[in-house]
């Protein structure tokens, strides 16, 4: 598979950015979706990610909404404005407590929202939920 | 000009004095014992009121000399009374009027007796500061018309019911900051009289300490949240053999026994400064040599100065440096300082101590020196604070963000000392305490 092709073939495994200021997070997160067989960068920060993100082509981006630099939402507008990057789902984790404030998800694509502490089982979950559809989509164009 | 206005309402009551002796007395004394009980003890029974106010008129004959005037102490108003008489009992009980209103006047409340219309029988000064000049004017509907809406429907709601009757409202009040107020709104009878006395207690700095503890709280669930997250992630991810690598297992093992560590001390931390807030932790004062105190402590912290390559010594340990403070938790403050100084300086640094005396403020002052990141301006008032972390310092080093605030707790309120910092971006910090070489009732040996 050759890492650094924008047109991924069909075959090849889904790519997710996972993005926290915690590093201990993202290693958590990053094992649970390799062992699944998907393939995980990671950025400690929105500016970090926004510069992977323009630099490859992701399926899915996995967020902590609490970062300092730049907030999941923040970083999810910033996606939102930029056409090629508009339509990646991003699943949003967040502390207990915290819900988004009216309007704040509005116009990005928050796809889901997740409480932490989490779970990586369902956090697994929730990534291939939100993969297949896509898969089905790119499967019925192809068709 | 407020008192003058007040004069009025007095000089008015005394001019019914001729015709209604005794209501009269009722009026004052009763809303002034009834007021006076509701704050004490928030029962405020109005038989306790009304048995204040008959002992304030029994102590006035009393002191008059009028013992023999009723058997039950309430003499009937005569007019077969001797006129001597009956001017010392008045001058008597013109004084109690006068220590009742006095203490009307030295409540930190607002209180205010009005009728059933919501007009002013009478309000005390704080009732003025609070609602107007204007309220205080007997007679008028000022003080109900400043008040919220509902407080003029409590008091038609009271005046018609039984006496002892009491609303609660808690609203603010629209002419001054929106202060928070509690109003208490209590019905008193007086002969075929149905009045209400209202009561309207400030409450900002409850409610702000109200906010101080829920922002207390939330930022400390979100500071164990983050440890918790990572130990529930990995614990399920070990127990779903997820994590088979043998030198990640070490890693992800070693990891979560930090995070573990790192709960702790958030844990203790916490607990520390709610003992110290609440009064509950004492300093066991012993005289404590602070150049042995720092040396033992710089000690300690050298085995991580040489791993990263820093010069860590004490510079200066200025002699008599001995005061009276707890051993224990100005060695917690100086290691607290050291590990800061450690953890914000970059690998090959410098870190030097200062044991001082202050001869003018009479204290000893310890000061620890690094030429790290230094803070920024704008992030030093919160330096202090709880749970406070500058901005972009969580990357270099983990922290409780309670660490600061601790000594701050120990060296000011347990210790009677000072805390306080001079910063200057990539030059570097010197966080400094100054401990009095002196406690009240206590010497240094």
């Amino acid at each position: 598979m050759n890492m650094h092709d924008n047109t991924k073939a069909e075959s090849s495994p889904a790519r997710i950015l996972v993005v926290d200021d915690e590093v201990y997070i993202l290693q958590v997160v990053a094992l649970k979706l390799r062992n699944a067989g998907l393939e995980v960068e990671c950025a400690g920060d929105g500016d970090e990610a926004f510069t992977l993100l323009k630099g490859k082509s992701f399926d899915l981006v996995v967020t902590d909404l609490q970062m300092p630099v730049m907030t999941g939402i923040e970083l999810a507008r910033m996606m939102a404005k930029e056409p090629a990057l508009a339509n990646i789902p991003v699943l949003m984790l967040t502390a207990r407590g915290h819900t988004l404030r009216d309007g704040e998800a509005d116009s990005v694509n928050i796809a889901r929202v997740m409480q932490k502490p989490f779970s990586p089982r369902a956090l697994l979950v929730e990534v291939l939920e939100l993969l297949n559809p896509s898969q089905i989509q790119s499967a019925s164009q192809a068709a | 000009m407020n008192a003058s206005r007040r004069q009025e309402t007095g000089d008015s009551v005394t001019g019914f004095w001729h015709a209604r002796p005794f209501p009269l007395v009722a009026i004052l004394a009763i809303p002034a014992a009834a007021a006076a009980g509701s704050l004490l003890d928030g029962t405020a029974s109005w038989i306790v009121a009304f048995g204040a106010a008959a002992i304030g008129v029994t102590a006035a004959l009393a002191s008059t000399g009028r013992a023999q005037a009723g058997a039950a102490g309430i003499p009937a108003p005569t007019a077969a009374a001797p006129n001597a008489n009956e001017s010392v009992l008045r001058r008597a009980i013109e004084v109690r009027c006068a220590e009742r209103t006095a203490i009307l006047e030295n409540l930190a409340d607002a209180v205010m007796l009005v009728d059933g219309h919501g007009e002013t029988r009478f309000a005390n000064r704080i009732a003025s500061d609070m609602l107007g000049e204007s309220a205080a004017i007997a007679g008028t509907r000022a003080a109900i018309e400043a008040l919220p809406t509902q407080v003029l429907r409590a008091v038609q709601g009271v005046a018609a019911a039984r006496a002892g009757d009491r609303r609660r409202i808690e609203c603010e009040l629209q002419n001054k900051d929106k202060m928070p107020v509690v109003i208490t709104v209590a019905s008193v009878k007086n002969g075929d009289d149905a009045l209400a006395t209202i009561v309207v207690r400030n409450v900002r700095a409850e409610r702000e300490a109200d906010l101080m503890k829920s922002d207390f709280v939330a930022k400390a669930s979100h500071e164990l949240r983050t440890p918790l997250t990572f130990l529930r992630a990995s614990a399920e991810m070990f127990a779903d053999g997820e994590v088979t690598d043998p030198t990640e297992r070490v890693k992800f093992a070693k990891d979560m026994l930090g995070e573990t560590a790192r709960l702790e001390a958030l844990v203790n931390k916490m607990l520390d400064i709610s003992r110290i807030e609440s009064g509950l932790a004492r300093a066991k004062f012993e005289p404590v040599n602070f150049v042995a105190l720092v040396d033992e402590c710089v000690n300690l912290q050298q085995a991580e100065a040489l791993r990263r390559r820093m010069a860590l010594s004490v510079s200066r340990r200025s002699a008599g440096t001995i005061a009276p403070a707890d051993h224990d938790l100005m060695k917690q403050v100086m290691l607290n300082l050291l590990s800061n100084a450690l953890k914000y300086t970059p690998d090959g640094g410098t870190i030097s101590v200062e044991v001082d005396i202050d001869n003018l403020a009479r204290s000893v002052v310890v000061s620890v020196r690094d030429n790290g990141l230094g803070v920024p301006e704008h992030a030093l008032p919160q330096l202090f604070g709880k749970f406070y972390r500058v901005e972009g310092h969580e990357k270099v080093a983990k922290g409780t963000g309670l660490g600061l605030n601790l000594c701050l707790n120990i060296v000011e309120a347990m210790h009677g000392g000072q805390i306080g910092v001079d910063s200057q971006v990539g030059v570097g910090s010197r966080f400094w305490f100054a401990i009095p070489l002196e406690q009240a009732g206590r010497k240094a040996a």
